[in-house]
């Protein structure tokens, strides 16, 4: 019998806890963000301005709230409680805001996004780093937007409430907006415009379903448990869930829906890309994962042949444009289409090991494009030139960085031992036991990942030392600042990869390896919450098309089960009885910072020595 | 009929006597007053509105009780519904006053007429608010057009001045009679003019099944709604009754186009749910089509005009067209979220309109084409607070969370859908979808275009700072705390109060 951990439904009026930490890591950044807005600009005597303080500001927040949210995965409560599965949500924090329209501030760390918060935060604090030695017109403005954009995303993906979720997606929309529209490059408008039209038509049509949601859930309650607890009926379940797909397939660039996503990759600033690329893409599938699927079980059993044919055709076509691409950026760009689209293939195989490898390869995608884009901006401020035909033979020159591009393409190639292997793998599986053709097709299509990066990879760092690309200008045209501004006297850079630029490669490329090597803690930590979706879904595709069936919810009031950390309940749940985690934090435990140290080190530490963590 | 006027009727109307009072007070000091005569009108008139506003916030809570209070021999109430527009009313007024005074300048306008015409018409709007009776509705409805009239044409040395003036004049007038010969034939169905009095005949109270059942299939009441509601719609120019729209707001001063538009809906849409959803609220399958209808057309067509507009304040006629229809859908809901929807509306809309007009009204008093949208390029690098303001207003009216925008947006679709009319909340984000190809020109334009050479900075003078700021600020305030909303409930609890 499937139990679900769930939050109660109308319980729990204002449990924001103390401190609110969950809050603080969603705010954090913004509050930089704005704090930086109101830094004065200091002019230097030879132009321009100053902004060693405005980067030192954003840097440091970037870095802060990557802290804290290493602070969850830490302290995040591994094991079932001895139940066949579970999903429980920790470190909760439910606050009242209008309850008459259903809703709340309802935030939570469940399995599905233990792992996704620490990728965006990490990501972002690289992608903020770049930005600090990439960008320096109104570098302020810039990163002001970027750590805003960051808060939107950590909304995302923290939100349990319907509303609450569509208030961060479309907060995240808007600084991606200017961030491509003011620093891109050449087309900058015209892809910034696409960009915002494509997703705020799904978007909008997503509301819609949250409108219609919240008008005929009992209560008028918008928060996930609440509807959860009541699905809609089976017909009703195909139209929200199309518009839900719509909304998230838009914005993860799933197939008849892409063609937003290459302009935007390519004419986004490197930063702007990373964040778009990056992790907002994983933004619209975990929220597939969260929404989508679970709430609407039946329609997702219905469609998920189809959908999943759509994502075989992007995988293919993304794949297939990748490799007649000149510019190094645009084939990454087609290749991230090509593979969002298979993580979107694991997800709609709807089964434990499909679910389990997409959110494996959306940490792993995340790092590998970061680290990817960020290559390119590294090698074109050494060839000048963002062709394949117009540069060759860099390793030469420029044998560091030939080594981590070596590392990345490797990543992105799926090498045993790798990060991305384990999530592939896992995806293959998956959709293996739903539906062998479909596995067998994508297996096929991955050889074309295969040639398209070896292509990439040639053709920027091996063949003959060629004659050398001409200086890039710096005149003073509008587009020609935008380029690239890495090296701020723009000329070409002579020397091998410098320490500063290393800082923003290894820790991607580190996370790459130790992903590949020891992927238990990941998956120790996810695997509880995606067997209670996996869970859901089964039922959908047998029950009467809901999973009210075997939901036990009880209508009144919850109790609250407090956990203490050496894993005996206060109080022992019933099967039926539903629970939420609250790790009893301020009260039994010595100071935060002591026991985040501690916490890290023993306990990663003897994870990974033993691979096991009770 | 005697009527005995006791200190609730004269409470009732304090408001508006406070406005009006201002209003001749003005008029008195302009004869002499010689010396700084914009600032001390500008003072005058702004202490006017808040003192107004302190009566209004003084009578929300006397009137807090469940009684319906009415005053003036059930002429006008005092009821939250009505206080809560008169806070839209008068926070319009206010605003659009506090950018006016470098205007008034460079036009050499007569300061103390101008504004005494704008507290005027305010009074007007504020008895419209308040009205409990078809025929007090006419009269509020003649004393504020009378008023828009005169400043429509206020510039009278610029012809588009006058042609706004004198279409806006025509068409209104035209528009009235509908609204008064809809108004006789519900009346003669009925026997009242009496909007409580007719939701007793109407709804059964008074009378028998029968006879209730006879007034309702008199084609008098059916044509009597299909009038009143053109009359309606023309004021609130929705679709096929807008086509003065653009004009007189492109003609008319560029700070009462900024009022009009605003504060003339926040008028009219109380009287227009008294009315509709009060009066007739149970009839409401009967004129449901007719709203459902405009509703669709109004969103429909105000959106894609937009689109190809090059004078911004044609722009925002017809995105003020397009918001009227988001309004209506609310409207046509008719529940509970639907006024709701429609109160916290305006208070949004007051703060997002009108200081998009902001942009055209500073550029315009340092003597600019500031309603070519085409001279906006690079305008962040000329004035940053004016660009960021006029880049918040537009995401607002575009409706991106978490501008209050997003927030009246949503609970008028909500309400739709709530009351099963999906449809409506699904070609409203459709049409929204489209709007954003007009808001985001304006935003392109002004952040991601290089600015022309030898562009001078834009100063916006500190009042307008101020009211830039203020408008900003109480976008964010206004949807994210849920404060307000629930004084939108509150207020609609008193409407729906003798209904239940």
């Amino acid at each position: 019998m499937l139990t679900l951990g769930i939050a109660p439904v109308p319980g729990m009026a204002n449990e924001l806890g103390f401190p609110p930490l969950l809050t603080i890591l969603l705010f954090l950044p913004a509050t930089a963000g704005l704090l930086l807005l109101l830094l004065p600009s200091r002019p230097r005597p030879e132009g321009g301005y100053s902004w060693f303080p405005v980067k030192c500001l954003a840097q440091t927040a970037a870095l802060a709230t990557f802290g804290l949210s290493v602070y969850f995965l830490v302290e995040f409560h591994l094991g079932n409680l001895g139940r066949s599965s579970h999903w429980a949500i920790q470190f909760p924090e439910h606050g009242t805001w209008l309850p008459s329209l259903g809703i709340s501030y309802f935030l939570g760390v469940d399995g599905l996004n233990v792992w996704l918060v620490p990728l965006c935060t990490g990501v972002m604090a690289v992608a903020i780093f770049a930005a600090c030695l990439m960008i320096n017109r109104r570098a302020k403005a810039f990163l002001a937007l970027m750590l805003i954009a960051e808060t939107g995303m950590l909304g995302v993906f923290l939100s349990w409430n319907l509303f609450l979720f569509y208030v961060f997606w479309e907060l995240m929309l808007v600084p991606a907006y200017f961030l491509v529209g003011v620093w891109g490059e050449g087309r900058r408008i015209q892809a910034t415009t696409k960009f915002v039209i494509y997703t705020i038509f799904g978007s909008f049509i997503m509301l819609v379903a949250i409108f219609y949601l919240y008008a005929t859930t009992p209560g008028h309650n918008l928060d996930f448990p609440a509807l959860l607890a009541h699905p809609p009926s089976t017909s009703a379940q195909t139209w929200l869930f199309l518009a839900f797909l719509l909304a998230l397939g838009i914005k993860a660039a799933l197939f008849p829906f892409h063609s937003w996503a290459p302009d935007t990759y390519v004419e986004a600033p490197v930063p702007a890309t990373v964040l778009i690329a990056s992790v907002m893409g994983k933004t619209a599938t975990f929220a597939i994962v969260r929404f989508a699927l679970p709430l609407f079980p039946h329609a997702a059993n219905q469609f998920s042949g189809l959908l999943s044919i759509l994502a075989i055709l992007g995988i293919l076509y993304g794949a297939t444009m990748a490799l007649v691409q000149i510019d190094i950026k645009r084939v990454l760009a087609y290749s991230s289409i090509s593979h969002m689209n298979l993580i979107l293939l694991g997800i709609f195989a709807l089964n434990q090991q499909g679910l389990d490898g997409s959110i494996l390869q959306m940490v792993n995608h995340g790092v590998i494009m970061a680290g990817l884009f960020i290559m390119v901006a590294i090698v074109y401020a050494r060839s000048g030139t963002r062709r394949l035909d117009e540069m060759s033979g860099l390793a030469k020159a420029f044998p560091v960085m030939g080594g981590f591009l070596l590392l990345l393409f490797l990543a992105a190639m799926d090498l045993p031992g790798l990060g991305s292997f384990a999530g592939e793998f896992t995806i293959l599986v998956g959709v293996f036991l739903s539906n062998a053709w479909f596995a067998t097709i994508a297996a096929l299509v991955t050889i074309l990942a295969a040639w398209y990066m070896v292509r990439w990879f040639q053709g920027i760092v091996h063949g003959p030392v060629g004659e050398q690309a001409p200086e890039p200008t710096a005149d003073a045209s509008d587009e020609a600042w935008t380029v690239y501004e890495f090296p701020v006297r723009r000329q070409r850079l002579t020397k091998d990869l410098r320490w500063i630029e290393m800082a923003m490669i290894v820790p991607l490329a580190a996370v790459v390896i130790w992903l590949g090597v020891i992927p238990k803690p990941f998956t120790d930590r996810t695997a509880p919450t995606v067997a209670a979706v996996a869970g859901v879904l089964r039922s959908g595709a047998h029950g009467s098309g809901s999973a009210a069936g075997t939901v036990a919810l009880q209508p009144k009031r919850m109790k609250l089960v407090v956990q203490v950390d050496n894993g005996v309940d206060s109080s022992q749940p019933s099967q039926q009885m539903p629970c939420i985690w609250l790790p009893n934090l301020a009260k039994t435990k010595p100071s935060l910072p002591g026991r985040l140290t501690k916490r890290i080190t023993t306990r990663l530490t003897h994870q990974m020595t033993h691979g096991s963590c009770q | 009929m005697t009527i005995h006027l006791t200190a609730a009727d004269y409470g009732a109307v304090l408001p508006i006597m406070i406005v009006l009072g201002g209003a001749l007070c003005l008029l008195l000091t302009d004869a002499f007053v010689k010396v700084h005569e914009t600032e001390i009108a500008t003072g005058i008139s702004l202490a006017t509105l808040l003192l107004a506003f302190a009566a209004s916030a003084h009578l929300w809570a006397v009137n807090a009780g469940p009684a319906f209070p009415q005053g003036a021999g059930a002429m006008i109430t005092g009821d939250r519904f009505g206080q809560f527009f008169n806070f839209a009313l008068l926070l319009s007024s206010a605003l659009a006053i506090l950018i006016a005074p470098p205007y008034i300048r460079t036009s050499h306008f007569d300061a103390g007429e101008f504004l005494s015409l704008i507290l005027f018409a305010t009074a007007g709007m504020m008895l419209m608010a308040a009205s409990l009776n078809l025929m007090v509705i006419f009269l509020s409805i003649e004393l504020l057009s009378l008023a828009l009239y005169i400043l429509s044409g206020f510039d009278r040395n610029r012809p588009r001045s006058q042609e706004a003036g004198f279409k806006y004049f025509l068409l209104s007038s035209f528009a009235s009679a509908f609204l008064i010969y809809g108004m006789a034939l519900i009346y003669g169905a009925t026997g009242s003019t009496n909007l409580i009095r007719i939701v007793n005949v109407l709804g059964g109270h008074a009378g028998t099944v029968a006879s209730t059942h006879t007034v309702l299939s008199s084609p008098f009441v059916l044509i009597g709604i299909a009038l009143m509601a053109v009359g309606f719609a023309f004021k609130l120019s929705i679709v096929p009754f807008h086509m003065w729209t653009p004009d007189v707001y492109q003609g008319a001063p560029t700070p009462v186009t900024a009022f009009m538009s605003v504060a003339t809906k926040a008028a009219v849409f109380p009287a227009f749910l008294r009315v509709f959803n009060l009066a007739l609220g149970a009839e409401s399958h009967r004129w449901f089509g007719i709203l459902w209808a405009l509703a669709i057309v109004t969103m429909i067509v105000g959106n894609v005009l937009a689109l190809s507009q090059s004078s911004m304040k044609r722009l925002l006629a017809y995105s003020g067209i397009a918001h009227a229809g988001y309004v209506l859908v609310a409207m046509s809901a008719n529940n509970r979220l639907g006024a709701t929807a429609v109160a916290f509306y305006f208070i949004v809309y007051a703060f997002m309109n009108i200081g998009a007009f902001a942009l055209v009204l500073v550029l315009e008093s340092r003597g600019e084409a500031g309603d070519e949208i085409a001279t906006y390029r690079g305008l962040f690098a000329r004035s940053p607070l004016l660009a960021v303001a006029t880049g918040v207003f537009m995401f607002s009216l575009a409706g991106f969370p978490p501008t209050a925008g997003f927030f009246a947006k949503y609970y008028a679709f909500a309400a739709a859908v709530q009351a099963g009319h999906t449809e409506l909340a699904i070609i409203g984000v459709i049409t929204s979808v489209i709007s954003l190809g007009y808001y985001l020109r304006v935003v392109v334009l002004m952040f991601m275009q290089p600015v022309e050479a030898g562009a001078e900075q834009v100063r916006a003078g500190p009042l307008s700072d101020f009211m830039l700021t203020a408008s900003v600020a109480g976008l964010f305030v206004v949807g994210l705390v849920p404060w307000f909303y629930n004084l939108a409930v509150q207020a609609v609890q008193s409407f729906f109060h003798f209904t239940t």
